[in-house]
């Protein structure tokens, strides 16, 4: 394959998209990262001890390490909105810090507590992996944090989160906090209450979402920093529980309820309230409390110093540790002294902007040895990672190299050391590396030492990249996160695979779910370009609006011609034609308000020829006399269009756009006239006083009126019509010139047999319409659509084969381009079209020439005989009719097989699954059995259709029988023609029965086991009557307690 | 074939379910063994030193002890009755062992408190006597009666703690019945010093002719006090 055959090419990998630009970062791989990582070079510094270097982050890890070598403590802070990167940022220094240290033989502990699941669980198991945790001196330490990650995995947390918030109003009070007396009074037998208490544990209430920070993250939801406070909205009781609490007779309770309903003041009170106790509920229920934490981390320090090390924590995200984080902090800003015997910590915390203004107490803010931010400087919101147009296209390049690259390879280079200049390129083994680099752009990495490498950023361009961030939705913070996630992931997972089939890009307004198409072309340079791009049209304008300048403007750089400032290997890439945009002078004119075309003349009839001299009036008369015609040129196109205009070309058995081709103005030759003729045989005209008036005529019409029929009129239409009455025997002997068409074969019969079967294709034709002029119907009906309805229908043909048609029909269809659909169906109209009488407007169908055409079709059972090759001269239009027709003749038929084999392979298929029982009884199996693995909460992979989809399987099994059993040749044209639905609705269903046998098969094999591993004798009588002996000996054991009450009863 | 597979595996759905309803049964039957087990040992904890000590009590004190403890039986009977019914008894059974335990503190720290009041006025009537002169050579054996006495009362009590008590307070006796001349009055009378609840009155002739005798006249100082002051 050659560089020239750069299109429709995809470099990516699709299943490699998931994996490199993952969403939910549960669990980064560390190659990807190391490979993806995009250094960070504009950290600002909101407070720091001394002046740092630079920017960029290498020097933010020198600094860690000149503190580090130095002894010095270190707390930093790490700011950002959610998605800016701090996470990123975090990870990499602590990896270049562990390495580097390791390189240095260092005595460090360096410790990364990851986001993970975001749960409190997830982040205490994490510090069990420090390594001196290990040690027997702290195995009380070590089962603290164990005890409390495993308190927090059982069950029955959430009704301990309730006990616990109990606990905590009885032993911190309620009265000193300025509350309002009906939360005074009514908290805590609110608390107690069964029914608040499972509004507060109800779906995606307060509850859940402290237990899902305590135990499980937020697993499958993307990760956002999102608080667990509790919220005045948590509080509301609905009237129908307030009306239930009254059966409950607590006072206290109704009228907190009822006065938490209408005010929503006292929920916020209420809430505040609640929160003020949630570390301690939450320490209670995690076993651990902030305070035990700090002690448990000094202990931790305490040993490292008396094993001569040091501690360096690098924490992703202090979120993850609410409830205890205070305690935490408070060990972490603790500095090591001579007198304390801790170790020397140098500690990096990320945490959002919210987190820091509403929880980070003010001693604590105070205290940080750094704090930094990665918010933009410039953009609210914003990060400032990527401020332009190059950050972007570098930020791009790292992931789109990464989804191109093979796993192994990756893993490789980073098991090698992650060294960034020997970073795997996939790039250099693309053999589009150089077209592609030059239409789309390419990154330079830096490499250090090495090589410069440039990364391709195909599919986008760098403005592509940057237009699309720059477009984001307003609800979207536009950060890091958000450009990968809904932009670089959205559309290599939505479109990519598009690119293969010539789909892609989509229409501006589709790109992505949260990219807007503000920058689509002026709604006039559009127009202009709207007929020349046809069906592209909205891929084009999305590509302009996106990949290019925003407008349809072409220009020439150097020798290269530009549409939108984006060369012609960009459209071809995308296999999208290279149209014809608006000219810069066009633009000007625009600008000015003036109107290009065409220009405007006096309204009314034109009795008189104008008095002023007619326009080449000199030239023409000079040429009389001898001189070569000058202006030859534009005279012969004056001339043209005359002829083309008022020639009767039906007459001849021509159509008018045959009759445009062939005759063009390089085509007349005036006596005298210097230069080449565009033919060998062109048409002549001598010097005489005739052609000179019929050309003075034509130009005058041209020049004062246009070529309407207002102003063909006076003595110009007497003067040209005169001249044309002797001309046109000539004119249309040279336009029908024999040898440029096939002897003994007319253009109209090929067009209309294509027409008629591209109809068939094309989902036109019912098998209710069987005879000729039936048929002829509905092939006047698809040539009648328009160039927009044509070339949608073409292109709906063309994607349901790409969906639900045989190969071989897909073949076929992607064998006829829809310009050469277009042009078939443009002859057939031009042919079939009679003119009424003396009018150019009104025309009729010749049906009888038609209805001959089709009659003989069928007669031949639609099959198409082979008809010699045009000659060389032939015109365009033989060219394109022909060009369909052959391919029809040699692919329909087979393509028409093709189907009725797939229809009753699908009926066998669907037959199969069914196994002669009425799908309605299979359906109602399906629901059956997937309501009882609800019941027995087994999870699968399919849903229950609605049995009222049964009639629609039936009909579908009936159509696809009269498919299948058509007659070859025209029956089962028409059967197939409309056979799509019904088959890509059979497919539908036998690929649901699959996927239902498939998945019972597999879940019968699961439960199978699970019953053999249940049935296993389980003894659970025996452990009843091992209850029952003890309860007697324990009641033995407290006997003699009752003796006493029974001796106090005695007494009188 | 669908709807035969559909149909075998519904009936494998409710073995299943069926077989899950018996697995959970014995998981929570298991998990509300091994709660019993623990309220048995905190059980027999509880006999042990209700049987031990609740005989050294008072009758006053014992009854309110029974009392107080009367509800436990009852309890008990109350889950091992509803076991049948609601196997599943774990945090019942917490709940019940937490209030045995409760109950077996109660029992030790009642008798605690008796033995207390024994100790202390054994130890003040010591350390009267361990300043007569008659008792100089015997003073680091007194002593170490004092500092057994002080360690002999415990918090949870055994049969080998309560031995040891009552030797100490046997040899405590012992040591004062040992001394010459220190009859029932004298006794009584060094007990309201050490008390400090010694007043004229007590100064009988008796006790004076005790107190002038030998060196034991320097031995007493006379400190006139306001009665609130006693």
């Amino acid at each position: 394959m050659s560089s020239d055959n750069f299109s429709r090419y995809q470099c990516w990998r699709d299943g490699r998209i998931g994996p490199v630009i993952n969403k939910e970062a549960l669990a980064v791989d560390p190659a990807i990262f190391m490979a993806t990582h995009v250094p960070f070079a504009n950290i600002r510094y909101e407070h720091s001890p001394r002046q740092v270097p630079s920017a960029g982050e290498a020097d933010l890890l020198r600094e860690l390490q000149q503190n580090a070598k130095r002894n010095r403590h270190v707390f930093m802070v790490v700011l950002g909105e959610p998605g800016t990167g701090k996470s990123h940022l975090i990870r990499w220094l602590h990896e270049r810090y562990q390495a580097e240290d390791r390189e240095r033989g260092g005595n460090e502990e360096p410790l990364l507590i990851e986001r993970s699941t975001g749960s409190l669980r997830g982040t205490l198991s994490q510090l069990l992996r420090l390594e001196v945790l290990q040690n027997p001196t702290l195995s009380r330490q070590l089962e603290r944090i164990s005890g409390a990650t495993t308190t927090l995995s059982t069950e029955g947390v959430d009704d301990n989160l309730i006990n616990n918030l109990q606990l905590a109003v009885t032993q911190l009070g309620v009265s000193a906090n300025d509350l309002d007396d009906t939360i005074v009074r009514g908290v805590e037998p609110f608390l107690r209450d069964s029914l608040i208490r499972r509004h507060l544990k109800r779906d995606n209430g307060p509850i859940q979402r402290i237990r899902l920070h305590l135990t499980a993250g937020r697993r499958g939801g993307p990760l956002v920093d999102e608080s667990i406070d509790f919220r005045a909205d948590d509080l509301l009781i609905p009237v129908n529980e307030r009306r239930q609490l009254r059966q409950h007779y607590d006072p206290a309770l109704q009228e907190l309820a009822d006065s938490l309903a209408i005010s929503t003041e006292l929920r916020e009170q209420l809430a505040g309230y609640l929160n003020t106790l949630l570390n301690f509920a939450i320490g209670k229920t995690a076993a651990l409390s902030g305070d035990e934490l700090k002690e448990l981390f000094l202990d931790i320090r305490r040993e490292l110093y008396r094993q001569k090390r040091a501690l360096a924590l690098f924490i992703e995200d202090i979120t993850a540790l609410t409830g205890l984080d205070l305690g935490l902090i408070d060990a972490l800003i603790t500095p090591h002294t001579s007198a304390n015997d801790l170790c020397r910590l140098i500690s990096v915390v990320g945490v959002t902007d919210a987190y820091y203004k509403d929880r980070f107490p003010q001693n604590i803010k105070d205290r940080a040895t750094y704090r930094i931010t990665l918010n933009s400087a410039e953009a609210e919101g914003g990060s400032q990672l990527l401020d332009d147009l190059e950050a972007t296209a570098r930020f791009a390049a790292r992931y789109l190299n990464a989804v191109r690259l093979p796993e192994a390879r990756l893993e490789t280079w980073h098991s090698s050391g992650s060294d960034i200049g020997n970073l795997p390129n996939a790039c250099l083994g693309c053999q589009f590396r150089e077209p592609c680099h030059a239409a789309f752009g390419s990154v330079e990495l830096e490499q250090g030492a090495g090589e410069p490498v440039q990364i391709g950023i195909y599919p986008f361009n760098r403005r592509a990249l940057w237009t699309m961030y720059q477009n984001l939705d307003p609800r979207v913070r536009p950060t890091p996160r958000a450009f990968l996630n809904s932009i670089l992931l959205f559309v290599l997972q939505s479109h990519g695979p598009k690119v293969k089939e010539g789909r892609f890009p989509p229409p501006a307004h589709e790109m992505g779910a949260e990219i807007l198409a503000k920058t689509l072309p002026p709604q006039f340079q559009v127009d202009a370009i709207r007929q020349e791009a046809g069906a592209d049209l909205e891929r084009i304008e999305s590509l302009l609006a996106f990949w290019g300048d925003h407008t349809a403007r072409t220009t020439i750089q150097g020798e290269e011609s530009r549409l939108g400032d984006l060369p012609e290997a960009v459209f071809k890439a995308f296999g999208l034609p290279f149209v014809q945009g608006v000219q810069p002078e066009d633009l000007r004119e625009k600008a000015q308000g003036k109107k290009p075309l065409p220009p405007t003349g006096p309204k009314g009839p034109i009795v008189e020829p104008p008095a002023e001299k007619m326009p080449y009036e000199d030239e023409i008369k000079s040429w009389l006399t001898g001189q070569p015609l000058v202006p030859s040129s534009e005279l012969a196109e004056r001339l043209r269009g005359v002829i083309l205009r008022f020639t009767d070309w039906e007459r001849h058995g021509l159509s008018r756009s045959e009759a445009e081709e062939r005759l063009k103005a390089r085509f007349f030759f005036f006596e005298g006239q210097q230069g080449n003729v565009g033919a060998k045989t062109p048409l002549r005209y001598s010097r005489s006083t005739e052609t000179a008036s019929a050309l003075l005529a034509a130009a005058a019409i041209y020049k004062e009126f246009g070529l309407d029929r207002r102003g063909l009129v006076g003595r110009n239409i007497v003067t040209l019509g005169s001249w044309l009455r002797k001309a046109e025997p000539e004119v249309v002997a040279f336009v029908s010139k024999p040898g440029r068409v096939v002897p003994g074969v007319r253009l109209v019969d090929l067009a209309v047999e294509a027409g008629l079967l591209l109809a068939c294709i094309d989902g036109q034709l019912s098998p209710d319409e069987q005879t000729p002029d039936q048929l002829l119907g509905a092939l006047v009906r698809s040539c009648s659509m328009g160039p927009e309805g044509e070339a949608s229908g073409w292109n709906a043909a063309t994607l349901q084969a790409s969906q639900g048609r045989s190969l071989a029909w897909k073949a076929l269809i992607e064998r006829i381009p829809s310009q050469l659909v277009r042009a078939c169906r443009q002859q057939v109209r031009d042919l079939l079209n009679c003119p009424q009488g003396d009018s150019n407007e009104l025309r009729f169908v010749d049906a009888p020439r038609a209805i001959n055409i089709i009659s003989e079709l069928c007669e031949r059972s639609w099959k198409l005989p082979s008809v010699p090759k045009p000659e060389e001269l032939a015109s365009q239009s033989w060219d394109q009719v022909y060009a369909v027709y052959n391919e029809l003749r040699t692919g329909f038929e087979r393509a028409v097989d093709s189907e009725q084999q797939m229809a009753r392979d699908a009926l066998r298929d669907l037959n199969e699954h069914l196994a002669d029982e009425p799908p309605a009884q299979v359906l109602r199996a399906i629901r059956e059995v997937h309501l009882a693995m609800i019941h027995a909460q087994r999870f699968h992979q399919f849903d229950a259709k609605s049995i009222d989809e049964a009639p629609t399987i039936e009909a579908t099994l009936k159509q696809l029988v009269a498919i299948a059993e058509a007659t070859p040749g025209q029956a089962a044209a028409l059967a197939v023609a409309n056979g799509a639905p019904t088959i890509g609705a059979a497919l539908g269903y036998q690929k649901y029965f699959v996927k239902v046998h498939t998945e019972l098969a597999k879940i019968e094999n699961e439960v199978a086991n699970e019953i053999r591993v249940l049935s296993t004798d389980s003894g659970l009588a025996e452990l009843r009557q091992d209850v029952r002996d003890l309860y007697q000996e324990v009641i033995k054991s407290v006997e003699p307690l009752a003796d006493g009450n029974r001796s106090r009863k005695a007494r009188p | 074939m669908i709807e035969r597979a559909a149909t075998n595996i519904r009936a494998q759905l409710q073995q299943l379910v069926t077989l899950r309803a018996a697995s959970e049964a014995e998981q929570h039957v298991s998990m509300t063994l091994s709660s019993l087990r623990k309220v048995h040992r905190a059980a027999a904890d509880l006999k042990q030193a209700y049987v031990l000590l609740t005989p050294r009590l008072d009758s006053t004190a014992a009854q309110l002890l029974r009392d107080q403890l009367a509800g436990l039986p009852r309890e008990v009977q109350r889950l091992s009755d509803k076991f049948e019914s609601e196997p599943y008894q774990t945090t019942s059974l917490d709940g019940l062992r937490r209030q045995i335990e409760t109950a077996t503190h109660l029992v030790n720290e009642t008798w605690s408190r008796v033995a207390q009041t024994q100790v202390a006025s054994q130890v003040a009537l010591l350390r009267q006597i361990q300043r007569l002169p008659e008792m100089s050579a015997r003073a680091k054996q007194l002593r170490q009666l004092i500092a057994d006495l002080e360690g002999a009362v415990a918090t949870t009590w055994s049969k080998e703690k309560l031995k040891a008590l009552d030797s100490s307070l046997e040899a405590a006796r012992a040591q004062v019945k040992a001394l010459p001349e220190l009859s029932p009055a004298i006794e009584d009378f060094l007990r309201r010093i050490a008390d400090n609840q010694a007043t004229v009155a007590d100064l009988d002739v008796e006790t004076l002719r005790w107190l002038k005798s030998g060196d034991r006249a320097k031995l007493f100082r006379i400190t006139l006090a306001p009665p609130s002051a006693t």
